[in-house]
């Protein structure tokens, strides 16, 4: 279970504080989808932030499996926690198995070498996110579905219940997208993790995940993508000039 | 594709180290045969001339340069890591730039003070002194900064900034000073494997042992942090500490070296690189001892180009260093076509 209760997320800036959302509460139960969707600049960048303990939150509490995540140790927390972040100017050197490797990190040694059973769980890992071709050749040969799937095995070989991930699908065609939703439905029904993701893919999102967080203007609108519809909160997404939600079809269309 | 493997890759590389090293004790002014090479490592030389140049010259020499070579590397691989830019080599934190500002002061100062002939006698521990003071206070002021500078590119440009100003200074200071001085102090910035004492080297050895020591505590961190300080943290590794100890490896390295034997200029930053470009990995399992080789090697052959035979002046090492390595960077890089971290 992921409990937020009260959280303001944002930032100092010299002794300024930028609130960017606040007051945000909700209980996620283990096995869930969590999909975190707004507009540009909702907001959704930084509450994974707080989620992943890299920026502290400005009030509030995160609780992961009832253990306050501020005081939970780095290491403990990375063998509850994996994340796959936007970031993608990596050292063109490393291959997809190096970094597949780091995974293991807080599972082995001092000095990060795969024992058998850490080479067991990457074969598994590499095979799931089909790679087999070109697991050992270096990552500037990757293609952009390619990196994003070796950065998601990266985030399973780590053996966390919690995973979260930044806007897995940008830059991704529809063939792509699809393969990534896949794996994270997948690692939800077999190994039961609990996923939070940001997207702008809302379509997607509303089939896919079984929990929204629909951040709007500092305030977020949590629940199942059912309810969300009902309540009318989803049509807050974008203005209604472009974009208007479809009840029927379920989906958002283009007005024009 | 298989896994690389890269044994091949080291084992070229130590037996290049190798013969770097025995060509850096045979040749010289005075040419040691390998035949009394080998004699003089059995004990069995009977030229005490041979013995003399061996053990109180060359080989002390030799160690300097494997162990100020190795050290120069690791602490530009540290930085080229931490920074994640293929530019940055130990002399962009400006420890030493710190350590030429420390010996100019001694040297100008001392000069001003006393006048040439009592400055003489005290020159050679002054300077280590001196520039182990320069050094030690641009490390002080760096990590203050790294406290409140979280952004490691502002910790670049700062870095870069100090070095600029401390080097300001030292030309500022070199204007007021009488031409003999300034001559003194030109001649350190060119570097000198030659006069280190035996327990200058051992104490010189003590600094780089710890510095080594923390780099392979950190082999972990150093790996991961080539995905970014984030990802780093999500896998387990205490950024905050691993920044800490990546800066103190680096100063001491720098430092240690800078103090005993000059600012040796261009090694750190080359020998990282040329090592990726031989070994193409991203892994420090490999790069660590791989590039304190390389850097080892790298200075042996310059200081063997810099008293080759035939020439009546030793060359300044820190001349031959750029003079060696920059063709040969340049010659890889065009090889390769593309340089990686």
């Amino acid at each position: 279970m992921l409990t937020v209760a009260n959280l303001s997320t944002g930032y100092t800036k010299g002794k300024e504080t930028v609130l960017v959302s606040a007051d945000l509460s909700f209980d996620l139960p283990s096995g869930s989808i969590l999909g975190i969707v707004g507009r540009n600049g909702s907001g959704k960048s930084t509450l994974l932030k707080t989620l992943a303990g890299t920026l502290a939150p400005l009030s509030g509490t995160i609780h992961l499996e009832s253990r306050n995540l501020q005081q939970i140790k780095h290491h403990t927390k990375a063998l509850l926690l994996g994340i796959v972040t936007t970031e993608r100017n990596f050292s063109g050197l490393l291959t997809g198995w190096d970094i597949l490797s780091m995974g293991r990190y807080p599972h082995n040694g001092w000095l990060g070498s795969l024992r058998p059973e850490d080479k067991h769980v990457l074969h598994e890992v590499v095979q799931r996110i089909q790679m087999e071709e070109k697991i050992f050749h270096p990552i500037a040969t990757y293609s952009d579905g390619q990196l994003q799937r070796l950065l998601i095995g990266r985030a399973l070989v780590q053996q966390t219940p919690y995973l979260l991930l930044d806007e897995p699908t940008i830059h991704l065609d529809l063939h792509h997208k699809a393969q990534v939703f896949g794996l994270i439905k997948q690692a939800v029904q077999d190994a039961k993790k609990t996923v939070v993701f940001s997207t702008h893919e809302v379509n997607h999102a509303l089939q896919l995940c079984t929990h929204i967080l629909l951040l709007h203007k500092e305030e977020g609108y949590f629940g199942s993508p059912q309810e969300l519809i009902s309540q009318g909160s989803i049509g807050k997404l974008f203005p209604n000039t472009l974009v208007a939600f479809d009840p029927k079809t379920q989906q958002f269309k283009l007005c024009y | 594709m298989k896994q690389q493997r890269f044994g091949i890759g080291i084992l070229i590389l130590c037996s290049v180290f190798l013969i770097a090293l025995l060509l850096n004790l045979a040749l010289g002014s005075v040419i040691i045969p390998l035949k009394e090479l080998g004699k003089l490592f059995l004990g069995s030389s009977t030229s005490s001339s041979f013995e003399y140049i061996m053990w109180d010259y060359r080989f002390p020499k030799a160690l300097a340069a494997i162990a100020i070579g190795g050290s120069l590397g690791v602490s530009g691989l540290l930085m080229q890591t931490f920074f994640r830019n293929p530019l940055a080599g130990p002399f962009v934190l400006g420890i030493s730039s710190g350590a030429s500002l420390g010996v100019a002061l001694f040297f100008f100062g001392s000069g001003l003070l006393f006048g040439l002939e009592s400055y003489q006698s005290i020159s050679r521990t002054g300077v280590i002194i001196a520039s182990s003071i320069g050094s030690g206070l641009v490390f002080s002021a760096i990590f203050t900064i790294a406290l409140r500078v979280k952004n490691t590119m502002g910790l670049l440009i700062i870095g870069l900034m100090f070095g600029s100003f401390t080097t300001a200074i030292v030309t500022v200071l070199s204007t007021f000073s009488s031409a003999e001085i300034l001559q003194r102090f030109v001649f350190w910035t060119y570097g000198n494997l030659g006069n280190l004492k035996f327990q200058e080297l051992q104490l010189m050895t003590i600094f780089i042992l710890i510095a080594l020591g923390c780099c392979v505590m950190i082999i972990k961190a150093l790996n991961s942090l080539l995905l970014g300080e984030n990802y780093a943290q999500s896998m387990g590794i205490p950024v905050r500490q691993t920044r800490f100890i990546i800066l103190f490896a680096t100063c001491l390295l720098t430092g240690a070296s800078t103090a005993f034997a000059g600012p040796i200029g261009f090694v750190g930053l080359a020998v990282p690189h040329v090592v990726r470009l031989l070994l193409p990995t991203s892994e420090h399992r490999i790069l660590l001892p791989a590039v304190f080789i390389m850097g080892g090697c790298l200075l042996l052959l310059c200081d063997t180009l810099a008293q080759l035979p035939g020439l009546e002046y030793s060359l300044p090492i820190n001349g031959v260093t750029s003079m060696v390595g920059a063709p040969l960077l340049i010659w890889l890089i065009l090889r390769k076509r593309k340089i990686e971290l």
